[in-house]
């Protein structure tokens, strides 16, 4: 069966589709943990099994649950694959409830430019959502997309003394479009930025303030991510501000997804997401396959 | 799909992976827990050594310490290491130390291969 196109939760639908690969790194002194929203620069061997997000639209409840996988080829140049499941189910009673596969992704990353002193790190990716290989159930579209992006992050560990307490701050960010193969759909711009203070970065290079665990392991971040269509239709967007815990081989996140406008949504959603440094976790087999 | 591979691998490798996520607390990149003097912080009387506790274990022949005073000499004994009794601990030598700030500056090696680096400052208060 074939959804309209005019549904809100197909708008809706980018909230989940936008954050495909999930990626941890670590550059000088700064640790970035793998953030919720916004897909960050890093190129890791990672899993991200599940990532969860639910959310009420005008039209519909969507829940979806998300697994990724991703591998480095060489230390800087990584490939990910994304699957997730939808379940989405119509505020009018009359409307039947549906669930199923959304279109599997496939992305490569290439970190091409990195500075420790500078906690800073630059990106390239290239995305390609698999048109037709999922299920119309879940709201995957028969056409594929594609989504070239710039990823940046950068740790603030270089600011003066006197702004001591800012250096645990790091913002990552993307910039970036998505280019759907078809007729229908106007091309987009994506871009957003993540904004992370860490605890763990405040403790250990700054000030140790005393904190005992588990919350020396907390990073509070808001991340903003919007969507402006290029044939002239309305921007929208989520703010979601969560939090954070990273330990050494696992991090677990939630984030609350704020629409920015009655386009985007007019409730507030939820995401979470259980992550595994693979590279930590067994460092002799997830490796770059070439050093 | 493996071919060849004997059908004991997977739930062998499953239990690998459980168990790396249950010990593996040693592993991974090593990042600091504690340290003394404490990050940051202001003492009264000079230090005889500086000690940082990580979180997971080192690679003595590739962990190091230094400490300078605010002109960038090295004040530190030279005779940094990891303790026998503990690799999870780093330390070196301090000397007598003049009032003033000074930075320790430490790079380590886990002994799973991964590096990390990093740095803070304590000032040492003179007699009011
Ligand atoms: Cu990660």
């Amino acid at each position: 069966m074939k959804y309209p196109r005019s549904l809100p939760w197909v708008a809706l639908l980018f909230v989940a589709h936008a954050g495909p690969a999930w990626a941890h790194g670590v550059i000088g002194k700064r640790f970035f943990p793998a953030t919720l929203t916004i897909d960050d620069p890093f190129v890791a061997d990672e899993l991200s099994l599940p990532s969860v997000l639910h959310i009420k639209g005008s039209e519909a409840k969507q829940t979806t649950l998300g697994a990724e996988f991703s591998k480095r080829i060489t230390p800087d140049l990584g490939l990910s694959i994304g699957a997730e499941y939808n379940f989405i189910d119509p505020n009018d009673p009359d409307e039947r409830s549906s669930s199923g596969f959304g279109n599997p992704e496939l992305s490569v990353k290439y970190t091409f430019f990195k500075s420790a002193a500078h906690e800073a790190v630059l990106s390239l990716g290239f995305g390609w959502e698999i048109g037709g290989a999922g299920e119309k159930s879940g709201g995957a579209e028969s056409f594929s997309t594609l989504s070239p992006a710039l990823f940046f992050g950068k740790g603030l560990g270089d600011l003066p003394d006197t702004l001591a307490f800012l250096r645990p701050v790091a913002v990552t960010g993307v910039f970036g479009a998505e280019i759907p193969l078809t007729d229908e759909e106007s091309n987009r711009l994506t871009y957003g930025v993540a904004f992370e203070y860490s605890l763990p970065y405040l403790q250990q290079f700054v000030r140790d303030v005393g904190l005992p665990k588990p919350f020396s392991q907390l990073i509070p971040v808001v991340e903003l991510l919007f969507q402006t269509p290029l044939d002239g239709g309305k921007t929208t967007g989520t703010v979601n501000p969560g939090i954070i815990w990273a330990g050494k081989l696992v991090e677990v996140g939630v984030e609350a997804i704020i629409p920015i406008n009655s386009e985007t949504g007019k409730n507030v959603g939820v995401r979470a997401l259980l992550h595994f440094f693979l590279d930590d976790i067994a460092p002799t087999v997830f490796r770059p396959i070439f050093q | 799909m493996s071919i060849g591979r004997p059908p004991a691998a997977r739930p062998i490798a499953l239990a690998g992976l459980l168990a790396a996520l249950w010990s593996g607390w040693a592993w991974a990149h090593a990042f600091p827990e504690r340290s003394e003097p404490r990050v940051g912080a202001v003492v009264r009387a000079s230090p005889a050594a500086v000690r940082i506790w990580f979180d997971g274990d080192l690679e003595p022949a590739f962990s190091r310490i230094t400490v300078t005073d605010s002109r960038g000499q090295r004040v530190d004994r030279d005779d940094a290491r990891v303790d026998p009794q503990n690799r999870r601990l780093l330390g070196v030598g301090l000397r007598p130390l003049a009032p003033g700030a000074y930075t320790v500056r430490w790079r380590v090696l886990a002994v799973d291969g991964h590096q990390t680096e990093g740095d803070y400052t304590f000032t040492l208060k003179g007699p009011e």
